[in-house]
């Protein structure tokens, strides 16, 4: 369906928030994603988002611009339209008992955990190089235990280095492989882990076996039909 | 009124739009998308007589106008197939045709007797051209001996609508299609993906495990419509023509240039709705240019029917 650009906001760190109007009602649960078309008259594929907040008729995402795609997504005018699959991907239904739950994001991975946040009062661990994420942080009004690499706005360090400073029984996390991987080897395996996954996706409807992401017992699964939202444990990140 | 039918073997097509395999899923996703009593159908995904894991990521990479894919004909086996995914097709009204992708003619044979005893199966499309299974892209279609041993003894499996998926890749592949012909085949599906690859330059290595990819996507159009017209004119058999095509234009084209209709892949992927979209494009296309039949318009390059 078509989507109309109402308002967007850039960060610094090279990242846009961009607010949507759908022409047709979306009913987007959480985990969801939209796959957007890139502007011009070049035959591409759509590039997927992770749906930061939605309602009856308007979306949002966060992009971090990495190449061609995000560039000419993220240059669009207000006003300006374009097409989308909204929304997209495997419902994320287990209830959320946001007093055990610790959610954890790494970079540009706070788009996937926004939505699960949005109005809780949840446990966010969040963790990037050097504070690039803090005007972010500050605009959607976040206050995660903030940790960076350099330590520049938080604890210095890895995400994965406080994890245990936390009480919880499930984790949800979004980010690199490498800290997704680390999640899962620091962490005990009674303890839930979702990732939420990210493969190259072509179709994002199951059509094509494109998004294959491994799991330990050899076998693949769809990131976009069966995820993103997957369980972190069975994945291989290697 | 407009006649959109095309027949193919004992298959008649309401339009002659049909999904690629691969791009297709199996066929329930597709039909989400689009119209059943609109379309001409699809073709599922390959199903292999045993279970293929298929090939680790990437699997995609973006080229300019296209797709390189290396997925590796993943899929569950043709038990799981039959158990799993056949029950699914049988409330869909449109042409359903099972890629069938044998690495011997046992296999072939194994699953062709297999399917026979199963309903809501229009057709089977023999896919011998998958580029996808050995590090240098070969497979059965590139050798003519080994091609010709496996169409032989197929027609007498079935009377269900047969065609043979043949590769732009190997010159061998006009030969195997004469012979498929004489052996009774109703159709040739071409062409599959072109051999390519790509190279990460940061690792110094190549983008795919599997090193080659197949090529698809607008890219490789003008080369398949080339392709098809000359399996045109060494075929009599239909010619289900495909490569590229994403424009109602691109469908016509491929028809006056020899084919008796079109598959759809990489543009699917884009496009979901596209199969519907260009079912009714044609429409409309034969109504301005006064055409009754769309089937007048297969082949008029030379000036003669088809
Ligand atoms: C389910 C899912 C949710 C995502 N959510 C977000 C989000 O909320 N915010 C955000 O900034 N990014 C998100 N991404 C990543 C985003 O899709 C890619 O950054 C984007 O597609 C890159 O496009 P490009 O043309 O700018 O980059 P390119 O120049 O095309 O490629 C650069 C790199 O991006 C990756 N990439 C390219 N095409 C795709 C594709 N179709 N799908 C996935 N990765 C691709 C590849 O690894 C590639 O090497 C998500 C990805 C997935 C799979
Ligand atoms: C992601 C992808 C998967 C494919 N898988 C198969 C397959 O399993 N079997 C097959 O016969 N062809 C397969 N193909 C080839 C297509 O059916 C088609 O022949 C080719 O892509 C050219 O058409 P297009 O340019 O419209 O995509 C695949 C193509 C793509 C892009
Ligand atoms: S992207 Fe095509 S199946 Fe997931």
């Amino acid at each position: 369906m078509k989507i109309k650009l109402k308002n967007s906001k850039q960060f610094t760190n090279n990242t846009v928030y961009m607010m949507f109007e759908t022409e047709k009602m979306i009913d987007v649960k959480l985990g969801q994603f939209v796959n957007i078309s890139i502007p011009g008259d070049e035959f591409t594929l759509r590039r997927p988002f992770s749906i930061v907040s939605a309602g009856k008729n308007k979306f949002s995402v966060l992009i971090k611009v990495i190449g061609n795609g995000t560039q000419k997504i993220t240059n669009m005018k207000i006003g300006e339209s374009i097409d989308a699959l909204i929304p997209l991907g495997q419902p994320f239904d287990k209830t959320i008992d946001y007093k055990k739950t610790l959610f954890i994001a790494g970079g540009i991975g706070i788009a996937g955990i926004l939505r699960f946040i949005e109005n809780q009062n949840a446990q966010f661990l969040f963790g990037d190089i050097n504070g690039e994420y803090k005007d972010i942080m500050d605009y959607l009004k976040i206050e995660p235990t903030y940790i960076n690499e350099s330590g520049k706005t938080g604890k210095k360090g890895f995400v994965t280095d406080y994890i245990n400073d936390f009480e919880f029984n499930t984790i949800i996390a979004c980010g690199p492989k490498g800290m997704l991987k680390s999640i899962k080897e620091k962490t005990d395996k009674h303890i839930d882990f979702y990732a939420i996954c990210e493969e190259i996706i072509a179709c994002g409807l199951g059509l094509c076996g494109g998004c294959a992401i491994k799991y330990d017992d050899g076998s693949f699964g769809k990131v976009c039909v069966d995820g993103p939202v997957l369980n972190g444990r069975r994945i291989n990140y290697d | 009124m407009i006649d959109q039918k095309i027949k193919i073997g004992q298959t008649v097509l309401k339009s002659p739009i049909i999904g690629a395999s691969g791009c297709s899923g199996w066929g329930p996703e597709l039909i989400e998308y689009n119209k059943q009593d609109i379309i001409g159908g699809f073709v599922t995904k390959s199903v292999t007589l045993n279970e293929k894991i298929g090939n680790d990521s990437p699997r995609i990479k973006e080229v300019s106008s296209g797709l390189l894919n290396s997925i590796g004909l993943e899929n569950g086996g043709l038990d799981y197939f039959i158990e799993n995914k056949l029950p699914l097709l049988k409330d869909i009204d449109c042409a359903k045709f099972i890629n069938l992708a044998p690495f011997t003619n046992e296999e072939i044979h194994i699953m062709i007797n297999k399917l026979e005893k199963e309903t809501g199966i229009d057709g089977y499309e023999i896919n011998i051209s998958c580029p996808n299974i050995r590090k240098d892209g070969f497979n059965i279609n590139s050798n003519v001996k080994k091609s010709v041993n496996l169409v032989k003894d197929i027609r007498k499996l079935t009377k269900r609508t047969l065609m043979l998926k043949l590769s732009p890749a190997f010159n061998e592949s006009f030969e195997i299609a004469s012979i498929a012909e004489k052996e009774g085949f109703d159709g040739i599906t071409f062409t599959n993906t072109y051999l390519g690859t790509a190279v990460n330059i940061d690792t110094g290595k190549f983008v795919f495990k599997n090193k080659v990819a197949g090529l698809s996507g607008p890219a490789i159009k003008p080369i398949s419509l080339w392709n098809v017209y000359k399996m045109a004119n060494t075929v009599k058999i239909p010619i289900i023509g495909v490569g590229g095509i994403r424009t109602i234009e691109d469908v016509i084209e491929f028809m006056m240039i020899g084919a008796s209709a079109v598959q759809i892949g990489t543009a699917l992927l884009v496009e979901p709705t596209i199969l519907t979209d260009i079912s009714i494009k044609l429409k409309e296309y034969c109504k301005e240019n006064h055409i009754e039949k769309i089937r007048d318009i297969i082949s008029t390059i030379n000036g003669e029917e088809k």
